[in-house]
């Protein structure tokens, strides 16, 4: 099966559900699901920012997996991070997510 | 609409002033700049008296680094001569706004394209009307 993540809420969703979860069971390739994109909403841009140790992870391990990872736009901008994001990260709306999914369309996309 | 300010904005500001200003639009846009791959559009509305551009606006796409290129162009270009507007290009917009990553400079073209139209059709409307 093949998923996209959209991280929409705070919290906890970044640090303990990717960070422990997703992330880790993608590193050992025993998530059980193709990740095919991430989308990250609010503060959970802050992972995609340069120097940021999970994000470092993050983006190794979504460029051996094709992995999409893109940032919400206006988040990152009232963030003034827009442009201190790791290198092949990048940041749109919705029109740019979904451009970018007809490429490699998700079976399920999973909202946390 | 703000007159003549060059010292880099943000993406967050800019859209916070498109937002908080009053608007004007002209009956017919008089420049237009598309880009259908990503189904972009920006109208531009131009008045110019005097030789001078007394309002200017612009209606686009919701995007955000679009709105904020468009209004980094109301207030680069707004109060200056037709002439010296015309100078005006997609690198004084980048250099305008601070923030915006590279993949999304291309909206800062697509507003100068309008621009430039819409001075080009402002030149031709010059040239035809009979005082001109």
């Amino acid at each position: 099966m093949r998923v996209a993540y959209i991280f929409a809420t705070t919290g906890h969703t970044v640090s303990y559900k990717l960070g422990r979860m997703i992330l880790p069971q993608l590193e050992e390739g025993r998530h059980g699901a193709q990740v095919v994109a991430m989308f990250f909403f609010e503060d959970n841009n802050y992972i995609l920012r340069r120097g940021d140790p999970l994000g470092e992870r993050l983006v190794k391990v979504a460029r051996e997996n094709n992995i999409l990872l893109m940032g919400c736009d206006q988040c990152c901008y009232e963030r003034d991070i827009a442009d201190k994001l790791f290198d092949g990260v990048r940041i749109g709306c919705f029109p740019d997510l979904y451009r970018a999914l007809e490429q490699s369309p998700p079976d399920q996309v999973i909202t946390l | 609409m703000g007159c003549c300010q060059t010292a880099p904005q943000t993406v967050g500001d800019l859209l916070q002033a498109a937002l908080a200003r009053p608007r004007w639009r002209a009956p017919a846009p008089a420049g237009c700049a598309e880009e259908p791959t990503q189904n972009l559009r920006v109208e531009v509305y131009l008045e110019a008296e005097a030789g001078r551009i007394r309002r200017l606006d612009y209606r686009c796409t919701t995007c955000a680094s679009l709105i904020a290129y468009c209004e980094a162009l109301v207030r680069l270009a707004c109060c200056r001569s037709v002439a010296e507007a015309a100078e005006l290009d997609a690198t004084d917009l980048i250099r305008s706004v601070g923030g915006v990553p590279g993949h999304r400079h291309d909206r800062a073209h697509l507003a100068a394209a309008a621009f430039r139209q819409a001075l080009a059709q402002h030149q031709l409307h010059e040239e035809r009307s009979p005082s001109g």
